[in-house]
């Protein structure tokens, strides 16, 4: 009995405890370092992104095709997503175009998810007549790129009862279109482990 | 003053089991029983009727989403489910901010599980943007579906850490009570249905193959193979040996480089049958009063199938026999839910019961004490009170039978490149094979078929958003033109 | 015998600063500050920031590769423990104006009493001058 009835007051009492804890904690919402180190999970996330796209354009400005400055012209093509979690490629690969691009050694030519908005775009310039003829763009006149950048990211999960650990591996090749070479290629491994408690 | 607390407390059980009182079961049995005659006009008046007032919950806003989806009017549809996602939405934030606000209130732990808002099932919130970006494909939203399909992901991994935690408290909560008791403690609950090798198999109660299948489809349809890779993989994953699943992601490659042929890649989704109701049954459980074991009554839920499953082996398309496979069961997902849910449903059912034979017991014994010390008037009122808290825990004990009951129970896919133009299509059902003519354009399609019972429901991609006016014509109705019921069974 | 002893003085000299341009220590450029040692330039040079941590920079050098400033910096933990640290580098210009974006902060881990080298590569021509940041993750 009395077991029973103290039981039950602790339960009400931790049960109301809860209530009101809860109850009264409010959410608050705050601006934070968009490139400060993110561990919320051990997916795939902004600081590994981030890393994998400044490790890629570093190494890849210090290859001997772009520091022998000839500016070379360059498309981006696919990053397989060998994983099994959503990684959006293409956010990684518009990282490293965008800082590629500032560091004016490379340029890019347009992509084939890109091109037919560029098709459309000629065309509608060619075939509007309320446009200048002079300064129209003509068909004919792209420029194909030297080099295309191709790459992979896999990754090895291994879970315990408390323990989580990720490996990601992100691979990167620059392809001399023309003669089929590697002329270059860099990897940038990340490895995340969690733990509970 | 124990006597005035004892009746105070009586009073307080007795009032709110008259509140509580709803069996979600038998309201939504009736509605059901006249969506599976095609009746869907009819079902969502006696929706209505059984939800008057202005404060709907999550929960119509989810059975009426689906009966307006059956209707083909997806947009209406999508507006319940907007309102279902706002509802959804205030949970994930509180799941992400405040874990220790789930799990339970004080009229939950001291009356009934029914007194918990709403908040859905896992693996309802998780089917719910799913269907969502169902009523986007049927319109030809690709984009809006392509948003739906990462809340769904966005959706998974919040609901993984708040189980994760959640599972992790009511363990130690349940230990430090001593109300160490399982399953197999409750006498006579027919544990097989929760705790079989199929419903073991799942990874847990909320992923599903469909899901993340649906998510590949559209990522490769919106030409972005590294995310559809993802998505395949994880739906071959959850659903193991299953040759179309791995089908998708062996020729994503090619499918993705090959230029238009003129061909569309068509994906045919059909559900069939109606997710698992949960039902009050009352059970004894043992619980410590006095230093001695004594058996309680207490309620807990069960799950009951309302159709016989229904699984068509092809689909005829065009004279042609496409192979179907099931990706996904929501009825063993459900199952596999209430199996995870079970712990918790345990602990509050234990602290109920406890706290009120304890009542009970107590509200008894000054009675008698009272009596023998010769105040028979004082006996009399706790004779009452006592008599009051068995009838209130009588009423208030009944289990939780809330759950999504229109959605599925079991989900097929069949898959393949037809050219573009008209088709058609029969999918065989208990009654003989249904007909329908489906108009396949663009370079991916989607189709729809919805069976229950044996009523298919098409959602068709260009099916017109139809703006329902009084006295409209039952929704399956419109396209009886491409409903030729086919007396050939094609099965 | 006698070539190789004059060899090796002069080598030595030359690590004593004798080589270095004007304005640069251990290849590294460091204006009109007096730079003496590696400890002096690892203090011009090292910033930390936020949480504190006793993973100190030991090593710094820098060269050019092409027109980019190439820098690798030395961590070490002299702690019995594991040490977590971030880093960045931040970039300036010739005339102390940030180059490009603020880097994203690297997480290490460093193993009880244990070196690690960090390599960085300027993000473009203009990087004239840069800090080397460290913060604490423990």
């Amino acid at each position: 009995m009395i077991r029973s009835v103290a039981l039950v007051r602790v339960a009400a009492v931790s049960v109301l405890a809860a209530l009101v804890l809860g109850g009264c904690a409010k959410d608050t919402v705050r601006y934070g370092d968009a490139r400060g180190v993110e561990t919320v999970t051990n997916q795939f996330g902004s600081t590994d992104l981030q890393m994998i796209a400044e490790a890629m354009t570093r190494s890849l400005l210090d290859a001997p095709v772009v520091t022998a400055h000839n500016l070379p012209i360059v498309t981006v093509q696919e990053v397989r997503n060998k994983t099994s979690e959503y990684i959006d490629t293409r956010a990684i690969t518009d990282s490293i175009r965008a800082e590629l691009q500032k560091s004016g050694k490379v340029r890019f030519a347009v992509d084939a998810a890109g091109m037919s908005n560029q098709r459309e775009e000629i065309d509608r310039q060619q075939d509007d007549e309320y446009y200048d003829r002079e300064q129209v763009a003509e068909k004919g006149r792209m420029v194909g790129a030297q080099y295309r950048l191709e790459g992979n990211i896999t990754s090895i999960v291994k879970q315990a009862k408390d323990i989580k650990d990720v490996y990601y591996k992100f691979n990167l090749q620059m392809w001399n279109i023309r003669n089929g070479l590697l002329e270059w290629t860099d990897e940038k491994e990340i490895r995340k482990t969690t733990t509970k408690g | 003053m124990q006597t005035r607390r004892l009746l105070l407390l009586a009073l307080l059980v007795s009032v709110s089991g008259c509140a509580t009182f709803r069996g979600y079961d038998e309201e939504l049995r009736a509605t059901l029983t006249r969506a599976g005659t095609g009746d869907v006009e009819g079902a969502i008046r006696t929706l209505e009727r059984n939800n008057r007032g202005d404060d709907k919950d999550l929960l119509y806003y989810l059975e009426r989403g689906e009966l307006e989806r059956l209707g083909a009017r997806y947009d209406l549809s999508n507006d319940a489910w907007l309102h279902a996602t706002e509802r959804v939405n205030g949970w994930e934030t509180a799941a992400a901010t405040n874990p220790a606000r789930l799990g339970g209130t004080l009229a939950a732990y001291t009356l009934n599980d029914k007194l918990l808002p709403y908040e859905g099932h896992d693996y309802e919130k998780v089917m719910l943007t799913t269907r969502i970006a169902l009523n986007h494909l049927a319109r030809g939203n690709w984009d809006d579906a392509r948003v739906a399909i990462r809340q769904t992901h966005e959706r998974e991994a919040v609901i993984a850490q708040a189980r994760a935690r959640e599972y992790e408290r009511i363990r130690e909560q349940a230990e430090q009570q001593g109300a160490r008791i399982g399953l197999k403690d409750i006498n006579g609950y027919p544990v097989e249905t929760i705790d079989n090798p199929e419903v073991n198999a799942l990874r847990n109660g909320y992923q599903s193959a469909i899901s993340h299948y649906l998510a590949g489809f559209v990522y490769e349809a919106l030409g972005e193979p590294s995310l559809a890779a993802a998505g395949y993989r994880q739906a071959i994953e959850l659903r193991p040996d299953t040759p179309l699943l791995e089908q998708a992601l062996a020729g994503l490659d090619e499918r993705v480089a090959a230029p238009d042929d003129g061909s569309s890649e068509v994906l045919f989704l059909i559900e069939t049958g109606l997710a698992p109701a949960r039902v009050s049954r009352q059970f004894s459980l043992p619980i410590p009063i006095d230093r001695r074991l004594v058996l309680v009554s207490v309620s807990f839920p069960v799950l009951h199938t309302p159709l016989a499953p229904f699984l068509p082996a092809a689909l005829q398309v065009d004279g042609q026999t496409w192979p179907v496979a099931e990706v996904t069961s929501i009825d063993t997902m459900a199952r596999r839910a209430l199996q995870d849910e079970m712990p918790g449903i345990m602990l509050r059912g234990f602290i109920r019961s406890t706290g009120k034979a304890v009542a009970q017991y107590q509200a008894q014994r000054q009675a008698d004490l009272r009596r023998r010390r010769g105040d028979g008037s004082g006996g009399a009122a706790l004779d009452v009170a006592a008599i009051a808290l068995m009838i209130g825990s009588m009423t208030t004990e009944s289990a939780d039978e809330r759950a999504w009951r229109s959605l599925p129970a079991n989900v097929l896919i069949a898959r393949g490149k037809l050219p573009r133009g008209l088709h058609h299509v029969t999918l065989p059902t208990p009654a003989g094979g249904r007909g329908v003519a489906v108009n396949i354009e663009g370079r991916y399609a989607f189709i729809g078929l919805r069976l229950i019972g044996d009523h298919l429901f098409p959602m068709l991609p260009e099916a017109p958003a139809t703006q329902r006016a009084p006295g409209h014509l039952p929704a399956s109705l419109p396209r009886e033109a491409l409903l030729a019921p086919r007396t050939e069974h094609a099965g | 015998m006698m070539v190789v002893l004059v060899a090796l003085l002069a080598a030595g000299c030359a690590a004593k600063k004798g080589f270095e341009r004007e304005g640069f220590a251990f290849g590294c450029p460091i204006g009109d500050s007096k730079v003496g040692s590696m400890e002096d330039l690892i203090e011009t040079k090292v910033t930390l920031e936020g949480r504190r941590t006793n993973v100190i920079v030991t090593e710094l050098r820098c060269t050019m590769s092409g027109d980019l400033m190439k820098i690798e910096a030395n961590l070490n933990n002299d702690a019995g423990q594991i040490r977590r640290v971030a880093y960045k580098f931040r970039w300036m210009d010739r005339e102390g104006m940030r180059v490009g974006e603020e880097e994203a902060w690297k997480p290490v881990l460093m193993y009880e009493k244990s070196n690690n080298v960090v390599a960085a590569l300027a993000p473009s021509g203009k990087a004239a001058d840069f800090r080397l940041i460290v913060m604490g993750q423990d």
